[in-house]
């Protein structure tokens, strides 16, 4: 028997079919409580999150649109979902230390190759806090607004910052 | 007497009116599947009802697990150990499959949510339900209503099953189906089943009671039922006149039951001539009804 | 062009671990949301005990059933989440019942205001809101899992009460409401109680016997047939005079103690018919 892909599982869900959507929880719930888990050093809460998301997804899987990744679409769920834990708590991503200096490996490369191009190491150039609102906004997803909240600062600040990455960005392209 | 016996009926009785339904029923059944086997109006949904506890009988004795349906608290504690699936059971419609089986948890005393909420989720796997269990119920088949019917049967594990005809009006594959889900269920309790179709009984049984007419016309194995139609069966060109009951096979022969002439061309008994045998002309005047 | 690249294990133990370094980091998860091969490759890299018990959290969340808005008044009220349960399913506390018996009472309660003729019309058909709700709260009609109910262990008079109480406190809150905002206080606001909870005890008292649907029909058709001829022979104040009232009152507990002193017949099904 053929494997159902993850948008055949969505329609199961619609359906009130809980083996679907337990399939779904097991094929997605690993990366997402890794990809939670760089925003939020707290496993309890990362679980809390969890939990939400998937009962969010129960509740309006008919929501989804049917095009696009569902991984994407379950991620944008999942990052609302940590935002409002956040909210509840007053509290805010952390900035989650990285390891400076790390050589990077000539397949790693081939990765960031692949999802950014040179992107990528022009990316690396920014400071911490211009990356932190490019992967919010770009990366997660997130408006202004939800990007300020993730991070703690006001939106307009979310704005500049984005503005001030855009424009070193291009610098570095016209290079 | 073996009043410990899941079921102790001896000469139970019940009327309606002036009508006598049932009428000097007398069964023991321990572990295993009884089936009672009869034609339409035969009393099998009144008596079932009785050991069912749903009804009082008139007279005659009845224990169920060793108590007496007739005391209000011993009523009760059967009750805690009884499952029922009636002939015709109902649904509130707009429920999903869960919240049927958890208002009937409810109502089987399961007070606790979460472990109610488990026990739920335990006979939906059991009747294998769980691809639908947040349908609502008007979106359901005949079939998945049968099994989810069945499932309330099963909530809290009881002692005691009582089925009233599980298999009618499903399809051969889905009676197939239902049959080995029943007899899963057998194992370490007692089922007593109703039902009007013979494959049942000789697939599930391990004791057969043939009731007609309110009366018990025979009590024993399937094995013993089918023995007792030795050389009582014979094809013939016609229908024989000293035949108790006779009809046209397939292949343009007639099947006769009943006492064969001498040098008749005798068969070996199937479980349903050895039943026609006992309950005669009106059982299969009732079949060709049905 | 991701489909060919796919992250090696080295590369998944590093992001699990969280040594990778942002610009890195973000791109795997770039790629995960896109490659089922590489959400399968990092499934390991998560405790599966962990994930088995956010499960357990998902799945109770999931199946409960929704407390509907009547539910969760009623747990305001402090009656218990599993009695809330089984009023919830009653057909005659349901939303659309209620709204149907809320209009055909602001419409009675409407005529009232307009005179006499208007406020018999209000007390004979008051009455019969909280009867029919009855009838619909147990037995065949109203319940369609009534036989397999009387084979659970829950007491049937327990249910019959409960569901009755929930019945009448609703009816009644819904028709004096609907008398004093339409037609101002008055005694017909309270004039039709009596009568309402004689008619509702002896439609149990009969149920017991009786389906409860057809007793409460064949009740509902006296009590307006008595009505007619009150109006007829223009004795309305007679009707819901203080006498009357005295006797309906007598009614209602003559029937109460017959439904107690014969509780123990609620256990087994109504007889409907033989089988």
């Amino acid at each position: 028997m053929t494997e159902r892909s993850d948008a055949q599982l969505i329609a199961a869900v619609v359906d009130g079919d809980r083996r679907a959507f337990e399939e779904l929880y097991h094929r997605h719930a690993p990366w997402l409580v890794l990809r939670f888990s760089r925003r939020c050093a707290n496993p309890a809460m990362v679980d809390e999150v969890l939990q939400d998301t998937f009962v969010a997804v129960w509740r309006s899987a008919r929501k989804w649109d049917g095009r696009g990744e569902v991984a994407a679409w379950l991620w944008g769920i999942g990052i609302r979902r940590l935002l409002d834990a956040f909210r509840h708590r007053g509290a805010v991503m952390e900035a989650v230390s990285e390891p400076s200096g790390t050589a990077i490996s000539a397949e790693e490369h081939v990765l960031l190759g692949v999802e950014y191009g040179d992107l990528g190491d022009a990316l690396r150039r920014l400071s911490p806090e211009l990356r932190a609102v490019v992967q919010a906004t770009v990366l997660d997803g997130l408006t202004t607004k939800e990007a300020g909240r993730l991070l703690g600062i006001p939106a307009g600040t979310v704005k500049t910052r984005m503005m001030r990455a855009r424009a070193l960005l291009r610098e570095e392209f016209v290079r | 007497m073996t009043p410990q016996a899941a079921v102790y009926a001896d000469g139970v009785s019940k009327s309606f009116g002036r009508t006598p339904a049932v009428a000097g029923f007398s069964l023991t059944a321990e572990d295993g599947v009884t089936g009672l086997l009869g034609p339409n109006g035969a009393g099998k949904t009144t008596l079932l009802r009785c050991l069912a506890t749903v009804h009082a009988p008139d007279g005659g004795t009845l224990r169920l697990l060793g108590r007496d349906p007739g005391i209000a608290e011993q009523r009760r504690e059967i009750r805690r150990r009884l499952g029922y699936l009636p002939q015709e059971p109902g649904f509130q419609r707009g429920f999903t499959a869960f919240e049927f089986l958890d208002y009937i948890a409810i109502l089987k005393e399961m007070v606790d949510r979460r472990s109610r909420h488990d026990e739920v989720r335990r006979v939906i796997a059991e009747v294998g339900l769980e691809t639908v269990s947040g349908k609502t119920i008007r979106k359901l088949s005949g079939g998945m209503r049968r099994r989810l019917a069945l499932a309330q049967a099963l909530l809290g594990s009881p002692e005691l099953l009582i089925l009233d005809e599980p298999t009618v009006g499903l399809d051969p594959e889905q009676r197939l189906r239902f049959r080995e889900l029943i007899g899963r269920s057998g194992e370490g309790r007692a089922i007593i089943l109703s039902t009007h179709q013979t494959e049942d009984v000789a697939a599930l049984c391990s004791q057969v009671v043939v009731i007609s007419e309110g009366r018990t016309r025979y009590a024993g194995s399937p094995a013993e039922m089918v023995a007792r139609a030795a050389g009582r069966v014979w094809l013939d060109t016609r229908r024989d006149p000293s035949a108790a009951v006779a009809w046209r096979t397939g292949d343009g022969r007639y099947r006769n039951v009943g006492d064969a002439p001498a040098g008749a061309d005798l068969v070996e008994p199937s479980i349903e001539d050895a039943y026609l045998l006992l309950v005669g002309d009106r059982a299969l005047s009732l079949a060709d009804a049905s | 062009m991701t489909t060919a690249w796919h992250l090696d294990q080295d590369l998944v133990r590093r992001y699990a671990a969280g040594a990778t370094d942002g610009v890195l980091a973000a791109s795997v998860e770039a790629h995960v949301v896109a490659c089922g091969e590489c959400r399968r490759r990092l499934a390991p890299a998560v405790d599966r005990g962990r994930l088995g018990t956010v499960w357990a959290g998902i799945a109770d969340t999931v199946d409960t059933p929704r407390a509907g808005g009547f539910e969760r008044l009623l747990h305001l009220v402090g009656i218990r989440p599993d009695t809330a349960r089984l009023l919830a399913a009653t057909p005659s506390l349901r939303a659309s019942w209620l709204g149907a018996v809320a209009a055909v009472l602001a419409f009675a309660a409407f005529a009232a205001g307009s005179g006499p003729h208007g406020q018999l019309l209000f007390l004979t058909v008051a009455p019969l809101a909280p009867v029919a709700g009855v009838a619909l709260a147990f037995g065949r009609a109203g319940d369609p899992t009534y036989e397999m109910a009387v084979a659970t262990p829950y007491s049937a008079f327990r249910l019959l009460m409960v569901r009755t109480v929930a019945v009448l406190a609703t009816t009644i809150a819904i028709a004096v409401t609907a008398a004093v905002v339409m037609a101002g206080p008055g005694w017909f606001a309270v004039a039709w109680l009596l009568p309402a909870l004689a008619l509702t005890a002896t439609t149990l008292a009969l149920a017991e016997r009786v389906e409860p649907v057809y007793a409460a029909a064949g009740l509902s058709i006296g009590w307006l047939t008595v009505a007619l001829t009150a109006w007829r022979a223009t004795a309305v104040p007679a009707l819901f005079g203080p006498a009357a009232q005295l006797a309906f009152l007598a009614v209602a507990m003559l029937a109460c103690v017959e439904v107690v002193r014969r509780r123990d017949r609620l256990a087994y099904l109504i007889v409907g018919g033989a089988s």
